[in-house]
């Protein structure tokens, strides 16, 4: 008879910690945020598209150019594409931090685990980066994918600025440009489908 | 006695059980899981076939390489943490398609209006 009570109250319990709130374990579906990544890729697929365009092909070919800092392919020159790509992405972060809406205590504590799990086994590039947006941003997935893109933009430029990667030019080959164009699709596609799967 | 007020939990479990298999079942929803990881490798395949023909004409060196990988690290951060939006999305929708079963059926039970 008690067995029984005890056994109807645990069910009651669990059915009315079913019947909450509707869980919210990802931050909810936002479709502006798919038009923005759309017109991040277009643009950075361009300055890439320059980039391939411009750069020269082989090492060789880059060491016999004459004055690098004059040249098509030269850090300086892309300078505002850089800027405005990285622009592109602030606006997107400030989009995804604005609209942020509660996420269960469930979702935050599942997406602070996924977060440690990823830091632990591929650590970001831009430490500094990732250690603010995380005082303002949490733990949530769909604003460090954001955040990540920034980061590689970031790096891209620093790439881009590097003596020793780029034989003191500071120009790129059409190589490191072409597998910037590979590393972006994928970015954004990933972001992108992350997105369209919350509408559905 | 699984039966409070007329309704039979029993069956409510199973109502629920087909309300989250039905959202699991969604075709799209696995489709955008499954080409997400499937985009994980056939992506990486593609560079490192890219990369070696590269080397092969000597357009990639050592270097190169370093920055691929850097790159690649962050992209890959990017696309498991988009498996985990997708998947997490699905578990949402798993829940919510249980709770809703249930909150139907407390409200009938217990004449409770939850919130």
């Amino acid at each position: 008879m008690r067995t029984r009570l005890l056994l109807r109250i645990a069910m009651l319990a669990l059915l009315l910690n079913l019947t909450g709130c509707p869980r919210q374990l990802v931050q909810p579906y936002d479709n502006r945020l798919l038009d923005d990544a759309e017109t991040l890729y277009r643009e950075t697929a361009a300055m890439i598209d320059r980039g391939i365009r411009v750069s020269p092909a082989n090492d060789a070919a880059r060491a016999a150019i004459a004055a690098p800092e004059t040249h098509a392919g030269h850090a300086s020159q892309f300078r505002p594409d850089y800027a405005s790509a990285i622009s592109t992405v602030d606006v997107m972060l400030l989009r995804a931090l604005a609209s942020q809406q509660s996420v269960s205590p469930v979702g935050e504590r599942l997406q602070t685990r996924i977060n440690s799990l990823l830091d632990e086994a591929l650590p970001s590039a831009c430490a500094e980066l990732q250690a603010d947006m995380a005082a303002l941003a949490g733990p949530r997935l769909t604003i460090a994918n954001l955040v990540d893109l920034k980061c590689l933009l970031i790096r891209w430029q620093a790439q881009h600025e590097d003596p020793t990667l780029t034989r003191q030019t500071l120009i790129l080959k059409q190589s490191n440009w072409a597998l910037r164009k590979s590393a972006l699709f994928k970015a954004v596609l990933s972001i992108e489908t992350a997105e369209r799967a919350k509408s559905e | 006695m699984t039966t409070i007020n007329g309704v039979d939990f029993r069956q409510v479990g199973r109502d629920a059980l087909a309300a989250a298999r039905a959202v699991v079942d969604d075709p799209d929803t696995w489709g955008s899981l499954k080409d997400i990881v499937a985009n994980v490798t056939e992506g990486l395949t593609r560079d490192v076939k890219l990369i070696a023909r590269r080397k092969d004409s000597g357009e990639f060196n050592e270097d190169d390489a370093r920055v691929f990988i850097e790159d690649q690290k962050m992209i890959a951060r990017i696309r498991i943490r988009s498996v985990a939006i997708v998947g997490l999305q699905l578990a949402e929708d798993i829940w919510n398609a249980v709770a809703e079963v249930f909150r139907a059926a407390i409200r009938k039970a217990l004449d409770w209006s939850v919130l």
